[in-house]
C-alpha cells in the first residue's frame, strides 16, 4: 500500500510538473477577468516543431480553469455554451475538434444538466499542409470560451505560435507530443474496432415533432452465440462514478435528450435509459442518436461514439407505440453500485479490518491478547513475535476458510452475505460453547492441555501459539457480525466478484484485523506500552471472562430470536452441562495421572459435539409480535414493491437492514433510531419506514443488499422528494445529527434541529 | 429568519422541481409575480395580447451583452408598439426589487421585470438560462421557447432574432419557426441547499 500511495504521488507531482508547460510568446494567454482573477489561461500547443506537408500535425488550445470553474463539451447541455475554436492556418486544412470524454454537472437540483471539464482539457484538431507549403508557417487560432462556475464569464483567446513545414525533410515530435496521445485516449472512439455492440431502443417507431419519448442505449459486449450456443460475454461497467453519467447525450438540433438511469439489461452488459423530447418545429428527416460513453470492459477503460440511427416522422405521422419496460429508469433507486477498483477495494477491506478490532465484538478478544503480551513481557521478543504470528495465521486461516465458504456456497447458489454464518443456529450454538469453555479457561477452571504437569508460565511452548492461533480464530468468528465501517463496501464488492477477488478481500480485512496485535508484537518500542505483569493481571483475566459470557448472552438472544425460547432453553441447558464437564476435566488436571486427563478431554470433546448435534434448534421462531422489542422503530416488513409504492404515493422513505446478531445494527437502533429527536422528525415528515430484518435467510433483502454494493447489513437508505431516484445511502455508524440531517436532505420540511 | 424563507425557498424549488414544465404547444397555467414596485402581474390579465417573457440576470455577461448593446431594450419597445406585453422575469435566489430597481436605472428601461426568487415561474417554464424567452400568444399558448437570437458568442454581424420572428409570425397568423432553440447563457441561478 505504501509503494502505492508513492505511486500516486509521483503522478500528481508529474501531473503538475506538467502543467507548466512553457510555450513560445504570443501561444499563451489569460481570460475571463474576474474582478482582477482571469478564470481561463489559454495555450495553443502542437504535437510537431516540424512536419511534411501531407502529414497529420496536432494542434490544440490547453485550457487551464481556476478550480471550481468549468467550460462546455461540444453539447453545454440545458445552459451554458461550447468552446468555438476558429483556426487561421496558410495552406492548410482543419480538421474537427476532438471533444474528450466531459463530465456532468447537474445544478439547481438537476433542474439544470450541462456537460463540460474542470481543471484542464486539451481541445485537438489535426491539420493538414497542402503540397506547396513550406518554411515557417504561423498556426493561430481565436477562441470563445465561456467559463463558469455559479456566474459565468465568457473568455476570449487569441493565439499563434510557429510550425515549420519542411517538405522532403523530417517531421519532428514536440515536447508536447506525448501529452496529445495522453488526451487522445480521452476522446471517444467510433464502435467499429472494439468488439462492442450498441443498441438503441425507442418508445415508439420513429419520433415526430413535438413528442415527449423514451429511449435506451443498450451495450453488450458479447462474441459468438447463436442457436443453441451461449454467447461469451464479458462484464461492462460504467467507467463514471455515477453510472448514469457513463453517456453523455449529444442530440441533434430540436431535440432535448437526458439520461434518466443505468440498469444492468438481462445479459451481461449495460443499460442507459433516457427520455426526449422533440420540439415542434424540429425538422424530420431521419437523425442519429450521438453521444459519448465511457466504459470499463474486460478491465480497461474505453471511450465510445455512439451514432445510431434516430426515426423520425413528420408531425401527426401515424406511429407505432413499442412497449418495453427497459426503457423505464430502474424502479426505485440507482441499481449501480459504485465501480470500485479492486486496489481500493483491497485497502477499503485493510482499514475495515482494523477498525474490526474497536468494534463491541472483537474488543474483548483483542483484550485478552494484549492481556496475554503483559504475561509473555519476560520473555525474549523472538517468543512474543512468534506468538504475533501465531495470531495472524489464525485471523488468516479462519478468513481463508470463510472465503473458501462463501465461494463453494455461492458456486451451490445459496443466498448468502456477509454474517451468514449466524443466520445457521447451530453456528450460534457452537460459538457459544465455544465462549463458554474459553471463559472457564480464563477462571482458571482448567488450562487448555492434555498433558502432564504445569506449564511453567501460559504462552510458552507449543501449547501457547496453539492458542493464540485459536484466538485469531476466534477473533476472526466473533468479528463478522460487527461489519465495521468501510467492511460493507469492500465485501460487497468482493461478494459480487470472482473467487480469487473474495479470497483477497478476505485476507486483506484478516491482516488488518491482525496487524495492530501483530505490530505490537513486532516493534519492541510499542511491546513496552504493554503494562507490566502483576497480580492485577488475575483480576483482569477474570473480568474479561465475565465479558466473554456476556457475548455468549447476547448469542443465546440471537438463537432464541431466530429459533425459539425452547431451543433458546436448550442451549442454556447444554452450555450448564458443558461448563460442569469442563470443572470435572480441570479437577482430573490437578490430578497428576496423564491417562485420565487424555480420556477425559477426549470425552469431554466429544460429548460436547454429540450434545451441539443433538441440540433442538430448528423450533419455530418467536411470533412476530414478539420479535418487535419494546424500544425498536416499527415498521412495515420490507419490499421493494412495497417501498416502491410508497414513493409512488409521494411519502419520504426510510428503509433500514438489521439482523439480531449484527451488533452495530442494534447500537445503532438503540441509540439513533431509538431517539426521541429522531422519532419525532420521521413522524413530523410522514415518513414511510421499512425494515429488512435479516436475521434469517432473505434473498429478496439480499439482492437489495447487492443492489448498493453490500454484503451485510447494516445499510440505511434515506428517500424523499429531494431523493427519490436514489436514496441516501447513510454510513453504518449513525448519529443522531447525521441521521436528522440526511431527512431533512431527503425531506426538507423535516426540521433539522429540534 | 432569513433561514426559514431559505428553507421554504428549498422545499417549494423541490416540490416543483418535480412539476413537467409547460411545452410549446400547451397553455400557460396562469402564475403571478410582483415586479420590482411590488405591483402584482398575472398572466390572465394580459390575456388578447401576446406575452414575452425573458429571464434575465443582471449579474450574468450574457444578459448584461444584450442590455449594454441596447437590443434587448430596443426590441421591447418595438414589441411594445405592436401592443405586445414585454416581461422581464428575474429567478436568480439572492436578486433583490432594489437590485432590480438600480438595473433598471443603469440600462434604462421601464418594461416590469417579475420578482421570482423562489424560481416557481422558471421552474413552471423551463427556463434554464439567462437570457431565455418565451412568447406566449393571445390565447395564452405557449408558441416559443428558447434563446433570444442565433448569435451566442456575439460575434453576428446579423444576428437571427428568434423572438421578433416569433411574433411576427403570431401576427402573420402562422406557426413560428423555430417554435423551439436551445437556448445560451448563464444557467438560472436557482436556489439550492
Amino acid at each position: 500500500m505504501p509503494r502505492l500511495a508513492f505511486a500516486v504521488l509521483l503522478a500528481a507531482l508529474a501531473g503538475a510538473a506538467r502543467a507548466a508547460t512553457d510555450v513560445p510568446e504570443g501561444a499563451f494567454a489569460n481570460t475571463a477577468n474576474d474582478r482582477g482573477t482571469t478564470r481561463l489561461e489559454g495555450r495553443l500547443l502542437l504535437d510537431h516543431d516540424a512536419v511534411r506537408p501531407g502529414e497529420i500535425l496536432q494542434a490544440g488550445v490547453l485550457l487551464t480553469m481556476s478550480p471550481h470553474w468549468h467550460v462546455y463539451w461540444r453539447n453545454s447541455g440545458q445552459s451554458g455554451a461550447p468552446p468555438r475554436l476558429r483556426w487561421q492556418i496558410e495552406g492548410a486544412e482543419v480538421g474537427p475538434v476532438a471533444w474528450p470524454f466531459p463530465q456532468v454537472f447537474r445544478e439547481a437540483d438537476a433542474f439544470i444538466t450541462t456537460y463540460g471539464y474542470t481543471d484542464e482539457v486539451l481541445l485537438a484538431s489535426p491539420v493538414t499542409f497542402r503540397s506547396g507549403a513550406s518554411g515557417e508557417v504561423t498556426v493561430r487560432v481565436d477562441a470563445d470560451v465561456l467559463v463558469c462556475r455559479v456566474q459565468c464569464i465568457p473568455g476570449e483567446l487569441h493565439l499563434s505560435r510557429p510550425v515549420r513545414i519542411v517538405p522532403g525533410g523530417e517531421s519532428l515530435a514536440s515536447a508536447d507530443h506525448a501529452r496529445f496521445e495522453e488526451w487522445s485516449l480521452r476522446v471517444p472512439q467510433p464502435v467499429g474496432a472494439r468488439e462492442l455492440e450498441l443498441e438503441a431502443m425507442l418508445s415508439q417507431s420513429a419520433i415526430r415533432p413535438g413528442d415527449d419519448f423514451k429511449a435506451a442505449l443498450a451495450v453488450h459486449a458479447c462474441s459468438g452465440g447463436g442457436e443453441g450456443a451461449r454467447a461469451a460475454c464479458v462484464a461492462v461497467e460504467p467507467a463514471t462514478a455515477n453510472a448514469e453519467d457513463a453517456f453523455v447525450p449529444d442530440p441533434p438540433s430540436g431535440i432535448e435528450l437526458l439520461v434518466t438511469g443505468a440498469r444492468r439489461p438481462p445479459t451481461p452488459g449495460l443499460l442507459l435509459t433516457l427520455k426526449g423530447h422533440v420540439s415542434p418545429s424540429a425538422p424530420h428527416t431521419d437523425s442519429r442518436l450521438r453521444g459519448a460513453l465511457a466504459l470499463v470492459s474486460g478491465g480497461h477503460t474505453q471511450y465510445v461514439e455512439v451514432d445510431l440511427p434516430l426515426p423520425r416522422a413528420a408531425a401527426g405521422a401515424a406511429v407505432t407505440p413499442i412497449a418495453n419496460p427497459w426503457l423505464d429508469p430502474p424502479p426505485s433507486a440507482a441499481s449501480f453500485a459504485p465501480v470500485l477498483p479492486l486496489w481500493q477495494a483491497l485497502l477499503l477491506a485493510l482499514l475495515g479490518g482494523l477498525v474490526l478490532n474497536l468494534m463491541p465484538c472483537v474488543l474483548p478478544v483483542l483484550a485478552i491478547k494484549v492481556f496475554g503480551l503483559a504475561e509473555l513481557a519476560q520473555h525474549g521478543r523472538a517468543q512474543i513475535l512468534r506468538h504475533g504470528i501465531a495470531y495472524t495465521a489464525g485471523v488468516l486461516a479462519s478468513m481463508a476458510a470463510l472465503a473458501a465458504t462463501v465461494a463453494a456456497l455461492r458456486a451451490a447458489g445459496a443466498s448468502i452475505g456477509w454474517g451468514f454464518q449466524f443466520q445457521e443456529p447451530l453456528f450460534v450454538a457452537a460459538i457459544a460453547a465455544v465462549l463458554v469453555v474459553f471463559a472457564l479457561s480464563l477462571f482458571g477452571v482448567f488450562e487448555f492441555r492434555l498433558d502432564v504437569g504445569r506449564v511453567a508460565t501460559a504462552g510458552s511452548g507449543a501449547e501457547g501459539l496453539r492458542r493464540s492461533f485459536f484466538e485469531g480464530l476466534l477473533a476472526v468468528v466473533l468479528a463478522t457480525p460487527c461489519t465495521a465501517p468501510f467492511l460493507g463496501t469492500a465485501v460487497g464488492f468482493a461478494f459480487a466478484s470472482s473467487t480469487a477477488t473474495i479470497a483477497g478481500i478476505f485476507l486483506a480485512i484478516g491482516v488488518g484485523l491482525a496487524l495492530p496485535f501483530l505490530l505490537i508484537c513486532a516493534v519492541p518500542s510499542w511491546a513496552r506500552l504493554v503494562p507490566r505483569s502483576g497480580p492485577w493481571m488475575e483480576q483482569l483475566r477474570i473480568a474479561l471472562g465475565f465479558a466473554l459470557l456476556a457475548t455468549v448472552v447476547w448469542l443465546a438472544w440471537i438463537l432464541g430470536r431466530s429459533a425459539g425460547s425452547d431451543a433458546q432453553a436448550a442451549l442454556l441447558a447444554y452450555l450448564c452441562a458443558l461448563a460442569a464437564g469442563v470443572w470435572v476435566f480441570g479437577v482430573l488436571q490437578r490430578g497428576e495421572r496423564v491417562g485420565a486427563i487424555r480420556a477425559a478431554g477426549m470425552a469431554l470433546i466429544a460429548l460436547a459435539l454429540l450434545g451441539l448435534r443433538a441440540l433442538p434448534l430448528e423450533g419455530a421462531p418467536a411470533a412476530a409480535g414478539e420479535t418487535a422489542g419494546k424500544d425498536e422503530l416499527a415498521g412495515e416488513r420490507f419490499s421493494a414493491s412495497g417501498v416502491d409504492a410508497a414513493l409512488a404515493r409521494g411519502a419520504p422513505v426510510f428503509v433500514y437492514f438489521t439482523a439480531e446478531w449484527c451488533l452495530t445494527c442494534k447500537v445503532n437502533e438503540h441509540a439513533v433510531l431509538g431517539d426521541q429527536r429522531v422519532r419525532a422528525a420521521l413522524a413530523q415528515s410522514g415518513f414511510e419506514v421499512f425494515k429488512g430484518d435479516w436475521t434469517r435467510r432473505d434473498g429478496e433483502i439480499r439482492d437489495e443488499l447487492a443492489r448498493f454494493g453490500k454484503a451485510g447489513v447494516p445499510l440505511y437508505l434515506v428517500y424523499g422528494p429531494k431523493a427519490t431516484a436514489q436514496p441516501i445511502v447513510l454510513p453504518e455508524l449513525l448519529t443522531v445529527d447525521l441521521f436528522l440531517k440526511a431527512l431533512h436532505q431527503a425531506a426538507p420540511n423535516t426540521e433539522e434541529k429540534t | 429568519m432569513k433561514r426559514t424563507a431559505l428553507f421554504v425557498a428549498i422545499a417549494a424549488a423541490s416540490l416543483l422541481g418535480a412539476v413537467k414544465p409547460v411545452e410549446v404547444g400547451q397553455t400557460v397555467p396562469d402564475f403571478h409575480a410582483p415586479d420590482q414596485d411590488g405591483v402584482d402581474h398575472k398572466l390572465s390579465q394580459y390575456r388578447g395580447h401576446a406575452v414575452v417573457l425573458e429571464w434575465t440576470n443582471s449579474g450574468c455577461p450574457f444578459v448584461e451583452r444584450h442590455y449594454s448593446a441596447g437590443d434587448m431594450q430596443k426590441l421591447a419597445a418595438a414589441m411594445g408598439a405592436k401592443d405586445v406585453v414585454w416581461l422581464a422575469v428575474n429567478s436568480t435566489y439572492d436578486n433583490t426589487p432594489a437590485d432590480t430597481k438600480e438595473w433598471m436605472k443603469s440600462q434604462n428601461f421601464s418594461y416590469p421585470t417579475l420578482q421570482d426568487p423562489d424560481g416557481k415561474i422558471g421552474h413552471l417554464m423551463g427556463a434554464r438560462t439567462t437570457p431565455h424567452m418565451f412568447v406566449i400568444d393571445a390565447k395564452g399558448i405557449l408558441r416559443y421557447r428558447g434563446a433570444i437570437d442565433d448569435d451566442q458568442y456575439g460575434r453576428s454581424s446579423a444576428p437571427k432574432n428568434y423572438v421578433d420572428s416569433a411574433v411576427h409570425a403570431l401576427f402573420a397568423s402562422t406557426t413560428p419557426d423555430p417554435a423551439e432553440t436551445q437556448s445560451y447563457g448563464c444557467s438560472v441561478k436557482y436556489g439550492t441547499n
